[in-house]
């Protein structure tokens, strides 16, 4: 990668801050005509202007120094990483994934389904492919935690839509949750 | 004396049945995910704070010190047994500590270990219990402006313990500020902010954004790391510690318990700060310098005893100020102000028994907490084996209830997973999340201060300058960031000298 190139790639962090708080001052309040008429001169756009306008300088900031790098045209790569060698970021990304997946499916498929189903999935991406030791700490790690929190602490955690729910009330049932 | 008497009604409010043994449950909890590479004691506290909603305020705070005063030495028993540092803070730990080890001393490491942290930790604790109050008396001359001015200064010290890398922490730190302000605002009750989203309007919620940062990124992070294979445990118990070799090297513990009840004062410093600073004066105070690195018992006991010794002196900001010097900090901050406690000099006199009680756990949590490490120590051979992938998997299920058990909400639960890929981003590029943390407790607070202050003083705005304490803290602060920013802003003034390469500084930031 030359420096340039590389610089300008080092530049889209700061930019982009600079630019969001550029747009979203022109948004912190759904109607500006609210506030024209107000006598405070702070008033409830003050702070947030001013913490916008905190993270823009910020990033003027960090602009000019990689815009003054780039000019001494540095190759400015940070050094490897020891603790980053050998890292999995395509596990990572999985891994991502996985999670926002596992928030999306909760009020679908219900607290014990998607849960049971994550940390499954979760164990595989992680490295244990032993089928005995996958169903022994889903299964048995979910049943302790739906103890612990329908039962015990009374959370009205989500149990799903249509069949899902059908199935989340059998559970509790031979549980004796409910 | 007032304060023995308050004491002993916070011992009698500590040693409640109830309250015990939820104190040690916390303490077990931190030596454990302190101990655990990869689950710092932050990721339990924040992970267990939702589930305080379910205790009386007293009980939680007694928990959270508990994971706190646990959490801050368990590190360093993976620190010495085998060379990981369960926690930033436990770092100079693996310096001696892992060389003794080495040499067949591991038990030896632990018992020096255990006796410096308790010790540390015990008069850090008698510190804040007999410190604390004369200077939450001082605190009682504040007003909104001087409040706001100390809020402002434990911002500003956020940004400045990172010398290395201000600007990330300044931006990290307004980002923050900025969160908190989305929502409704506290003097019109206008949206901001919301971006057309309605569950926008009830805010942010600072405990969610914190199982967010501090428990899934991390968890995301510790699957994808080579794991570091061929490591075994020495399990040779070597020679055991007497009173006669702690009284060798009391001077190295006296000098490290100083040191650490002085910098744990300082908001933003913290434990690491502590326990680097304390290796380093240590290297050259002991007289035994360059031995140093091969198993010196003075090099592991220093910044052993360095590292507890700030727990209870940072509290003191915290209890008299409402000022969280780091990210274990914040997260009892958001404790209190989740049971309705507004720390500041009023809490000593309107909660006297609940500030009591605080000051009673962190004692008794450092006297017990020769036995809880003690305990996990010999256990941890077994808990190693527990592979990271389970570990994670259970934490994030932890994570995503404990967001949800907020306010009941599945919103709470999109916005945790969001600051969970945020917080992993942010691990890899860089980005300190304890600055973010801090902003967003601190920023609705900060405006609160400002706003109020601008309502009862006419919306002067020299007033937070013309008043003297108040101006004295900020001239602190703006001298403060000045320091910390210089750093950052001298390459743009200075013309550097032609073919000398212009070299980054190696990125340090703040941690818990």
């Amino acid at each position: 990668m030359t420096p340039l190139s590389h610089g300008l790639r080092r530049l889209a962090t700061p930019a982009a801050l600079l630019t969001g708080s550029l747009l979203l001052s022109q948004h912190i309040v759904r109607d500006s005509t609210m506030i024209a008429g107000l006598p405070d001169p702070v008033g409830p756009t003050g702070w947030p202007r001013l913490m916008l306008g905190a993270v823009g300088l910020c990033a003027l900031i960090w602009i000019a120094k990689e815009l003054l790098a780039l000019r001494r045209a540095v190759h400015q790569q940070k050094p490897v990483d020891e603790e980053y060698e050998g890292y999995a970021n395509g596990r990572a990304m999985i891994g991502l994934g996985l999670v926002v997946l596992y928030g999306l499916a909760l009020p679908q498929l219900g607290f014990p389904v998607a849960t049971l189903a994550f940390v499954a999935l979760w164990c595989v991406i992680g490295g244990i492919r032993r089928p005995l030791t996958l169903a022994l700490v889903t299964g048995i790690g979910c049943v302790v935690l739906l103890y612990v929190f329908v039962l015990l602490a009374q959370m009205p955690l989500n149990r799903g839509h249509g069949v899902f729910d059908d199935f989340t009330v059998a559970l509790y049932r031979l549980l004796g949750i409910y | 004396m007032d304060i023995l008497a308050n004491l002993a009604g916070g011992f009698a409010g500590a040693l409640d049945p109830y309250n015990f043994v939820l104190l040690v449950s916390g303490l077990m909890l931190g030596v454990v995910a302190g101990a655990l590479p990869g689950i710092s004691f932050v990721n339990a506290m924040a992970i267990a704070l939702p589930f305080t909603y379910l205790l009386p305020p007293v009980t939680a705070m007694s928990f959270l010190g508990g994971i706190y005063v646990g959490g801050v030495f368990g590190g360093s028993i993976s620190s010495i047994l085998i060379n990981i540092p369960g926690t930033p803070a436990s770092l100079p730990s693996c310096w001696d500590g892992y060389p003794m080890t080495r040499k067949g001393l591991s038990s030896r490491a632990l018992s020096i270990a255990i006796t410096a942290s308790a010790f540390g930790g015990l008069a850090s604790a008698l510190l804040l219990t007999f410190g604390a109050p004369p200077f939450a008396s001082f605190a009682l001359k504040f007003d909104q402006p001087e409040f706001f001015a100390a809020t402002i200064l434990g911002l500003v010290s956020v940004i400045a313990i990172a010398k290395d890398a201000p600007l990330m922490s300044a931006i990290s730190m307004f980002l923050g500020l900025l969160i908190g302000t989305v929502g409704v605002d506290p003097m019109y009750g206008m949206p901001r902010l919301t971006l057309g989203v309605p569950d926008l309007e009830s805010g942010i919620n600072f405990t969610v954004v914190m199982i967010g940062l501090f428990a899934i990124g991390e968890v995301v992070d510790l699957i994808c790391k080579r794991a570091g294979g061929g490591r075994s445990i020495t399990t040779k118990p070597g020679k055991q510690v007497g009173l006669s070799d702690l009284w060798r090297i009391k001077s190295s513990i006296l000098r490290g318990t100083g040191l650490g009840c002085t910098i744990g004062v300082i908001p933003g410093a913290g434990a690491t700060v502590g326990a680097v600073i304390a290796y380093s004066v240590e290297k050259q105070a002991s007289g035994k310098g360059d031995r140093f690195g091969t198993g010196v018992e003075e090099g592991l006991a220093a910044p052993e005893a360095a590292k507890n010794a700030t727990t209870g002196t940072a509290m003191i900001p915290l209890l008299t100020l409402g000022i969280p010097g780091s990210a274990a900090t914040a997260i009892m901050l958001a404790a209190m102000l989740i049971h309705g406690l507004n720390p500041g000099p009023l809490l000593f006199t309107s909660n006297a028994t609940l500030v009591y009680t605080i000051f009673a756990s962190m004692l008794i949590a450092n006297l017990l907490m020769i036995v809880a490490a003690m305990g996990v120590a010999r256990v941890f051979s077994t808990l190693m084996r527990v592979p990271p992938a389970i570990l994670g998997a259970f934490i994030i299920v932890l994570s995503v209830v404990g967001a949800y058990g907020v306010r009941n909400n599945l919103f709470d639960v999109y916005v945790c997973l969001a600051f969970g890929i945020a917080g992993y981003v942010m691990k890899r590029t860089g980005f300190p999340p304890a600055p973010l943390v801090v902003g967003v407790i601190l920023g609705p607070l900060c405006e609160r201060y400002f706003l109020t202050s601008l309502a009862n003083y006419d919306g002067n705005m020299t007033v937070f300058f013309t008043r003297p304490i108040s101006g004295t803290i900020l001239a602190l602060a703006i001298a403060f960031l000045v320091w910390s920013m210089w750093p950052s802003g001298r390459p743009l003034l200075r013309r550097p000298p032609k073919d000398q390469p212009h070299k980054e500084p190696p990125q340090r930031v703040l941690k818990a």
